[in-house]
């Protein structure tokens, strides 16, 4: 099992950037919520239209992207960049950042889901940048 | 130039300042990453603007834009939206291996005319956009008429 | 009212029985209410473990994280219970609680609350006595639980991290706390 340890200062990391990613990922049609979740599953930043339970939904995102990542290695997939999940009322994505660190994003039916999926794929190199920069200073 | 192809050609040069945006040094990540955000929103601001408007041409059933055969910009909602973006990708596909082939340069444009509609694709940076109409609309035609 | 899973229903009863502090159980007259640690750790580092690594991948430590807040939130309730928030009382009754399940020795090593930053020990952690070698803390459980207690006395979010384990060679585990 991995070490849950990362010299991440949350506080410095809340600041400035990464918020504006997730407001922007938040100005989306369709996304009601956009957060980092860390390999605990602890949410350490979150923008949100509702209240959401943060414990809940950043352990379950940790596991099902495990265990996604768990099927495709599998079959031979190798690694995983990004989990859909399609429901009745909208879907949950969920990619990798750096280190364990996710970004999730949760939206109602409505979202083009090519919007989204863009967006985040987009958005992904530049927040590795940030993280990486975070936990190396 | 005719109202659509610059149309087109705005979004070009959008897709063009996005893609320089993505390519700049990361000396200063917070001012990258802002730069890159705002781009790619005037970019896609655009296209959903484009869609919108061609939409709204006389002639013209639905316009729908898609990255990687997902949806990402309509006019209007589509009844088979998926089935669109199947199409697009598959048929990009076909033609990307064929315009390889046969030496073509770069995918630009794809036409599918069935009995009763038609659909053009047009490639633009990294999305499609997909327009649909009768088939015995001419479509250049169409969509130069907008002024 | 939802309705209760047969798990959540396990639930709900073994932690009403660590709450009410019995810890005499029925259908265990001749073997008693203790089991043998090995049992406990085959338990949280095969099934909580290694299974749930094969099945999760990247995914098991926040479970086992998830899990462990669970039980200390209930802890924290238990212990937050007619105290008037009176940190110390909450902390010694939280060691007492700690102490009769066997859970380990708790002590309190750094508490800098105009920093956020609370630091505890778990000495002779049920989770890794006995097992050595390992590459990073392993933990998870406990850094949850505690994460779990912090977070029940303050009412805020709460990260945990274990910094030193047991089993890394640490002689004790350090679990580091900052409250959010």
């Amino acid at each position: 099992m991995s070490s849950n340890i990362h010299p991440l200062d949350t506080r410095k990391s809340q600041s400035g950037e990464i918020d504006a990613i997730l407001r922007n990922l938040m100005s989306i049609q369709g996304v009601t919520a956009a957060a980092i979740v860390d390999s605990d599953g602890l949410v350490t930043h979150i923008q949100r239209e509702s209240e959401v339970n943060t414990d809940a939904i950043g352990a379950s995102v940790q596991v099902v992207f495990g265990a996604a990542a768990r099927a495709a290695q599998h079959v031979g997939h190798h690694s995983t960049n990004m989990v859909i999940c399609e429901n009745t009322e909208g879907f949950i994505l969920s990619t990798p950042v750096e280190a364990g660190f996710m970004l999730a994003l949760i939206t109602q039916r409505d979202a083009l889901l090519g919007r989204v999926r863009f967006e985040l794929k987009e958005t992904i190199p530049v927040l590795k940048k940030l993280f990486s920069h975070y936990l190396n200073h | 130039m005719h109202w659509f192809q610059t149309q087109l050609t705005e979004l070009s040069r959008l897709a063009d300042e996005y893609a320089i945006s993505q390519r700049q040094s990361s000396s200063n990540i917070i001012n990258v990453s802002e730069k890159m955000r705002l781009k790619r929103a005037e970019f896609i601001n655009a296209v959903q603007t484009l869609v919108d408007k061609v939409g709204k041409i006389k002639g013209i059933s639905a316009c729908a834009a898609y990255h990687d055969g997902l949806i990402l910009a309509q006019s209007a909602q589509l009844a088979a939206i998926d089935a669109f973006g199947a199409t697009v990708q598959e048929s990009a596909r076909a033609a990307q291996q064929g315009a390889a082939l046969l030496g073509l340069g770069e995918l630009e444009q794809i036409v599918v005319v069935g009995a009763k509609n038609k659909v053009a694709m047009l490639s633009i940076g990294p999305l499609m956009l997909c327009i649909s109409s009768p088939k015995e609309i001419n479509l250049a035609s169409a969509l130069n008429r907008k002024t | 009212m939802p309705h209760k899973t047969d798990y959540q229903i396990a639930q709900q009863q073994i932690l009403d029985g660590i709450i009410s502090g019995q810890f005499d159980i029925e259908n265990r007259t001749d073997l008693g209410p203790m089991i043998p640690i090995r049992l406990f750790q085959a338990l949280r580092m095969v099934a909580l473990g290694s299974n749930v690594e094969d099945i999760l991948g990247q995914g098991a430590p926040s479970l086992v994280y998830h899990s462990g807040q669970s039980l200390g939130l209930a802890m924290g309730r238990l212990a937050a219970a007619n105290i008037d928030k009176d940190l110390e009382t909450y902390v010694g009754k939280i060691r007492l609680l700690c102490r009769q399940l066997s859970i380990g020795l708790v002590v309190p090593d750094k508490v800098d609350l105009s920093a956020g930053r609370l630091e505890l020990r778990v000495d002779e952690c049920v989770s890794c006595a006995g097992i050595h070698n390992v590459s990073a803390p392993i933990c998870h459980f406990e850094a949850g639980m505690v994460g779990g207690i912090v977070k029940t006395f303050f009412n805020r979010n709460v990260k945990a991290t274990e910094t030193k384990c047991n089993a890394l060679g640490d002689k004790t585990c350090l679990i580091r706390v900052d409250l959010l």
